[in-house]
């Protein structure tokens, strides 16, 4: 099992109704399953932003160890210790 | 008026000569509206044929314009806003300011689509409008006071709690470079200096009541086409984060991109930005959620402060930008001072970016050692000490003190009065400070900042696609050809295109009337092809979407023919050496350097100026119809005229020579 960090912010920290969580996920797992861990664990406004038809929302933006990651990154596998950052659909100044 | 044949103007416009306290109410010339649309658009126009370029922007020959756009008080989404148009006595080249709120509405509802202000009046005055009712009228008894209390003053004095109010606080009287017009309700037209030219033409404020309304050309479809888009921005995935959190939402996101101006842009990241993020504001002084006229977004708030050393503050309007250059920027952490200091802004009447940029200066230069302890005046510059930002903030707008007076003049000028390598630590372009965006971790903004027509601005050119990455927009707006690289904040590749279709539409946008932070640039639901039809069916012109990029094209371009007969050249289209030389030290811009010059040749390529000058060429000026602009323009140039004023603008040149310091 590896251990990962994550941060939420906007509405995504209210609709989690928390700032972090830690998560717990099998040795390779992916953002894209780290994702669906997330989403299947919050509430269903959480989901909504998250989710859109069953995959990753594109407006969903993710740091991973405060590096962007774009969609081709979400089969990337996560390390031990990595910190995400989830930030909802954001732009503007 | 009846006889303009477009809906949607009022058709009339006043002309205020101050110093002859005489009052004109003109037909709005159609060529105006057919080529220039409104707002910045007309207001560009108004400049370039009536203060040359000898004009010095603080003497009664520079013009004020406030003008209103088509759109304003239409039902469209965001229609309610107001620009500030003259000579900039910030930057000394063209300069303008947007505001909110509902002043730029009550204003085509008195029946003006904008005022022209000439001349200086011997003693201060405001000008008061209802309806066909205009007067000045004496200020004297404002004078001195704080916009808040002048808005509450004249309200009290004609019993109108609907009267809208522009005005200045003791920042524009006493010329401070970056003084703000403060709009009803604590909205601010801040940046270039728009208040310091009212206060150079001792004209306080301007209060407007408006009973008429707007004719409609179509008006069935405008009521179809205005709930529409409002859907569609309540739609919107982008709609519950601005509209909860407003701009200071971005604080948090801008972090780990490495985009959030920390110590003078020395670095990218603040480590105590938790404290002053928008869900911080938001958690701890939020009192309600509030919005401009016709605004379904509502991204502004009231916030307070209820206990501690700053309890009793209430103040609104405290953007992303606010948080950064009153906080990061001099590296204050504690948001009840951001929240003191921002209300101290908007009541004594200060740009908040320029003045957290001066003091950010002052803070560095201090550390540099280039200030002695007698030019510090027992104020403790060190990064972070709010009650020298406060104190400063005082200080500055009454151009108290040796420090108090140089920070007036902006970071640029200082820099050049001061010598000493200042100018190193002065971050601007063409004398305006750069807000709070980093070029080396969005390209696109770098190249932003160094082309805007008011000198440093994001909001000209608003390139937000490439902020984090977000292709599903990219693609909706311009398809798939330019990904992945337009998304991509750290490609230079077609950022070029993004910038300049960002300026011609920021254009249309800022002379429409509407609202950039709303659904035109972040959202995009009201992009070029639904502003067309917004416009068509308010006015009834006949507005296909290629006619109103080529309205853009030529607003813009004559703002650069503008800063041209001033002097301006390519060489001016630079940044300080921090972004192009000092890779960014966090974030996802770790490593980064803005490379600016490679966008550069794109933009003008793309623009059809010059490249070795970056000067618009006669083809790309006549295809606009500003031929004869053109002519003007190198006939200055070859006089000398451009040459004498460019020697007259003031401010030490950005700083673009060897690195001064790794950090």
């Amino acid at each position: 099992m590896i251990t990962i960090h994550v941060r939420y912010y906007n509405i995504l920290a209210a609709y989690a109704n928390r700032k972090n969580q830690t998560v717990e996920l099998m040795e390779g797992s992916t953002i894209l399953n780290l994702i669906e861990a997330v989403a299947q664990e919050n509430s269903a406004s959480f989901r909504e932003v998250v989710m859109l038809d069953n995959r990753p929302s594109p407006h969903l933006r993710i740091f991973c160890n405060n590096a962007l990651v774009d969609e081709k990154q979400m089969d990337s596998p996560l390390a031990e210790g990595d910190e995400i950052i989830f930030f909802p659909a954001l732009s503007g100044g | 008026m009846s006889g303009f044949p477009y809906a949607g103007y009022a058709g009339q416009y006043l002309r205020v000569n101050l110093s002859t306290c005489t009052i004109q109410k003109q037909p709005l010339p159609l060529e105006w509206a057919d080529n220039f649309l409104g707002g910045n658009g007309i207001g560009i126009k108004i400049l370039w044929d009536e203060v040359p370029a000898d004009v010095n922007p603080l003497s009664p020959e520079n013009k004020l314009i406030v003008s209103t756009g088509p759109l304003c008080g239409s039902p469209i989404p965001n229609a309610g806003r107001l620009e500030f148009i003259a000579k900039s006595p910030l930057t000394g080249i063209y300069g303008d300011a947007n505001a909110g709120g509902h002043f730029g509405p009550a204003l085509k509802f008195a029946g003006y689509d904008l005022i022209i202000f000439e001349g200086k009046s011997p003693k201060p005055v405001y000008l008061y409008i209802h309806d066909d009712k205009v007067e000045l009228r004496p200020a004297g008894q404002l004078w001195g006071r704080g916009t808040f209390d002048t808005e509450a003053a004249l309200q009290t004095e004609h019993r109108d709690p609907n009267l809208r109010v522009a005005c200045i606080g003791p920042a524009g009287e006493n010329l401070v470079r970056y003084a703000s017009v403060q709009v009803t309700y604590r909205r601010s037209a801040a940046r270039s200096g728009m208040g310091t030219v009212m206060g150079s033409k001792n004209l306080k404020a301007i209060a407007v009541h408006g009973t008429g309304s707007l004719r409609i050309a179509d008006p069935q479809r405008m009521q179809a086409l205005a709930f529409k888009l409002q859907q569609r921005i309540h739609d919107n995935p982008f709609y519950a984060s601005i509209h909860t959190y407003g701009t200071p939402g971005l604080v948090a996101l801008m972090q780990p991109i490495g985009r959030f101006p920390t110590q003078n842009f020395r670095y990218g990241s603040f480590e105590g930005f938790e404290n002053i993020s928008g869900e911080a504001l938001r958690e701890n002084h939020i009192e309600r959620d509030t919005a401009c006229f016709a605004c379904p977004l509502g991204c502004d708030k009231i916030y307070s402060v209820t206990e501690g050393e700053f309890k009793g503050t209430l103040t609104s309007s405290v953007e992303y930008e606010t948080l950064n250059a009153l906080g990061s920027r001099v590296c204050v952490r504690d948001l009840p001072a951001v929240l003191k200091s921002n209300e101290l802004c908007d009541d004594l009447g200060l740009d908040t970016i320029s003045a957290g940029s001066s003091i950010a200066f002052a803070m560095e230069i201090a550390e540099k050692g280039l200030l002695n302890q007698e030019e510090m005046e027992e104020l403790d510059l060190s990064w972070g000490n709010y009650h020298t930002v406060i104190e400063l903030l005082e200080r500055i707008a009454y151009r108290q003190g040796f420090l108090g007076d140089l920070l007036a003049e902006g970071a640029a000028r200082a820099a050049r009065w001061l010598g000493r390598g200042a100018d190193a630590y002065a971050m601007h372009v063409k004398g305006q400070d750069i807000s709070a965006q980093d070029g080396r971790a969005q390209q696109s903004m770098g190249l932003a900042h160094a082309t805007s027509s008011r000198g440093a601005d994001h909001l000209k050119a608003f390139p937000v696609i490439d902020e984090t990455g977000a292709p599903a927009e990219a693609i909706r707006r311009y398809g798939k050809e330019y990904l992945p690289d337009l998304v991509n904040p750290l490609a230079t590749k077609y950022k070029a295109f993004l910038v300049k279709d960002g300026e011609d539409y920021g254009a249309v946008v800022d002379s429409a009337g509407n609202c950039k932070s709303g659904g035109t640039f972040v959202m995009a639901e009201i992009y070029w092809q639904e502003q067309a039809a917004a416009i068509q069916t308010l006015t009834g012109m006949d507005m296909p979407v290629e006619r109103l990029k080529a309205i853009g094209e030529r607003i813009y371009n004559l703002m650069r023919c503008y800063n041209a007969l001033h002097g301006i050249t390519r060489a001016d289209d630079t940044l300080p050496w921090r972004f192009t030389q000092i890779p960014s030290p966090s974030g996802n811009a770790k490593g980064s350097v803005c490379h600016l010059d490679i966008m550069l040749e794109d933009y003008y390529h793309l623009r059809g100026w010059d490249v070795q000058t970056g000067l618009p060429t006669l083809e790309t000026l006549s295809r606009l119809g500003l031929g004869n602009a053109y002519l003007e323009l190198q006939a200055a140039i070859a006089s000398g005229e451009s040459r004498a004023a460019y020697s007259s603008l003031g401010w030490a040149a950005p700083y673009t020579g060897k690195i001064k310091d790794s950090l």
